[in-house]
């Protein structure tokens, strides 16, 4: 009867095991911008993939309008992580004490980026826009910084003029108000490989931009304060979905979905726009130009020392060391 | 006795009682925030301490050219509603004086007065260019819309009495306008102008901001690109301040058309 009565209570207390949930995924809410960029929506394929859920995690995605209202979000805690932030902008929040830490490198150089011309135009580098227009996105912006460069550095007397997004700027050069528009990869190669536009030259073109982490991912202090290990777990998958998504054409697949490229045109694309090394997560590089922008376009009232900057980056160097890459 | 006059024969504490109670309610409610970003209920990253706001104001003087965004805010929107009244004030006439075009476009105009205008301004760019031409036009077209409905409505609302009156008096057609159906219109008018002014003012600040060019609105957007949040607000500050601005200057045009 006893023998029964355990054997009962045992079959009930192992019932109960196994209907009860396995432990739930630790929830990681990240905001990203400009879906459709390879780097951008880097996220999402590997959330598609299952590569996070591998880790134990599951993402909720909030999609911005730019890299600013990503970083508004987390530093106001509503979201966890922003992935591919613009430098500049989160050390310009980190100097003025906002709760806000750089876990790593996003995208180094800003071989994404290119200038064009129509293709008919006389224009065939930098070197022969004096006296045209040469857009960029907004003033402040890194296509400012980097159309800056690019006609300093060619020497010409070249008008920078702001045209705003991809599309918008597209339609100024093909209508003749701006001779040099700007776009990011894969946006326009269509065009060039229609023989509409030529590309006259890229981010990279100009000087001491090629080293540069131009953006970088970032997490709520709060958040990282209290789940150390989960951001740990987040940079693995990352890292993860970086191998798979130049290891195999999956991601491609994804990316050819949204885009409506080719899969050969789409390879040429990241291949010349998004290299493996550019998306490298450590280390965080060129923080002196960085700071030098920061300083240049008020998003610094004051230079930082040696010790505010190792502490900007201290969070990115620790990660480096326990993910590796 | 005008009203002046009457203004003054009130007791003082009247007088001034809206402006002291506003005074109040802004002090209430920038105390309010204060306390509460200080007792943490509210990050001060997100919303910035009305005194660092306040603090920040001289700043945006001295480094952000604030006068010079400020005037031109002001004078662009100023520009394109006083260019829209031109427009408007006529056209609803027109829709008045030829019921046919009046019955065929009012509906229309009802649609398009509530539309999102301000979603076809990447056509305007390409139009007009990426400057000031393209910010007027679409104000102006914002504007035109409430203040030629408004004309029409105030026009065809003046009891029919009034002008059959002038009219048995042997007063000229032009003059019945000018002195019996535009006198009596008039508020409703200026209620499509106040309307005009709301709207211009939403455009042309919005369109500065999406394009980085001009005044407030630019200004606006730097300072939110450069994470500077108390002297974002206190810009924001100085939109409002552009707004009160015109409706005083606007009510006291009313008031003094009205006595004419």
């Amino acid at each position: 009867m006893r023998r029964n009565l355990v054997s009962a209570l045992l079959g009930v207390a192992i019932g109960i095991g196994m209907a009860a949930p396995a432990a739930a995924a630790d929830l990681v809410r990240v905001a990203s911008s400009q879906k459709g960029l390879w780097d951008q929506t880097m996220i999402q394929f590997g959330y598609d993939k299952g590569i996070f859920a591998k880790h134990d995690l599951e993402l909720e995605i909030l999609w911005t309008d730019g890299g600013a209202d990503a970083q508004q979000a987390v530093i106001a805690g509503s979201m966890d992580i922003a992935v591919g932030t613009g430098t500049l902008g989160v050390i310009s929040a980190w100097s003025k004490g906002a709760p806000v830490r750089i876990i790593s490198a996003s995208m180094t150089g800003s071989s994404d980026l290119f200038w064009y011309t129509k293709a008919d135009s006389d224009i065939a580098s930098f070197k022969d826009t004096g006296g045209k227009t040469v857009g960029f996105s907004r003033p402040g912006s890194s296509t400012n910084l980097i159309a800056s460069a690019l006609v300093a550095d060619a020497g010409t007397d070249a008008e920078l003029v702001p045209t705003g997004g991809i599309s918008a700027t597209m339609t100024q050069v093909m209508s003749d108000q701006v001779d040099v528009g700007w776009s990011a990869v894969p946006l326009g190669l269509d065009r060039e490989a229609a023989g509409e536009i030529k590309i006259i030259a890229t981010g990279n073109d100009a000087p001491g931009v090629k080293d540069q982490t131009v953006r970088v991912h970032i997490v709520n202090a709060t958040f990282l304060e209290k789940n150390p290990e989960v951001v740990e777990r987040f940079l693995e998958a990352f890292q993860e979905t970086l191998e798979w998504a130049y290891g195999t054409d999956e991601a491609l697949q994804m990316w050819i979905a949204m885009n409506g490229l080719e899969l050969e045109a789409a390879r040429a694309a990241r291949d010349r726009g998004y290299p493996r090394e550019a998306m490298e997560l450590f280390p965080v590089q060129g923080i002196d130009r960085s700071l030098q922008e920061a300083l240049d376009n008020k998003r610094l009232d004051a230079p930082l020392s040696a010790e505010q900057v190792e502490e900007m980056l201290a969070d990115s160097v620790k990660f480096a060391e326990s993910v590796g890459g | 006795m005008n009203r002046s006059t009457a203004a003054l024969r009130q007791p003082l504490w009247q007088r001034w009682w809206p402006l002291a109670a506003s005074a109040a309610l802004i002090v209430f409610v920038g105390a309010t925030l204060q306390l509460m970003i200080e007792g943490g209920l509210v990050s001060p990253f997100v919303i910035s301490p009305p005194l660092e706001v306040v603090r920040s104001i001289p700043q945006l003087f001295l480094e952000e050219n604030l006068t010079g965004l400020f005037l031109l805010t002001l004078g662009v929107t100023f520009a394109a509603t006083a260019i829209a009244a031109i427009i408007g004030i006529p056209s609803g006439w027109f829709l008045f004086r030829y019921r046919e075009f009046g019955n065929a476009y009012e509906s229309w105009l009802g649609a398009l007065f509530s539309a999102p205008i301000i979603l076809l301004y990447p056509l305007f760019l390409v139009i007009m260019g990426r400057g000031l031409p393209a910010v007027m036009a679409m104000s102006i077209l914002v504007g035109v819309i409430p203040i030629v409905l408004n004309t029409y409505n105030g026009l065809r609302g003046v009891p029919k009495v009034l002008p059959n009156v002038a009219r048995s008096f042997g007063m000229p057609e032009p003059q019945i306008f000018w002195k019996v159906l535009l006198p009596a219109a008039l508020p409703l008018i200026f209620t499509g102008v106040r309307l005009a002014l709301i709207y211009t003012m939403i455009n042309v600040v919005a369109m500065e901001f999406l394009i980085s060019l001009g005044g407030l609105g630019f200004l606006v957007g730097d300072l939110y690109d450069r994470y500077e949040l108390p002297e974002m607000y206190a810009a924001v500050l100085f939109v409002i301040l552009a707004s009160i601005l015109f409706f005083s200057g606007i009510n006291r045009l009313e008031r003094w058309l009205t006595h004419q």
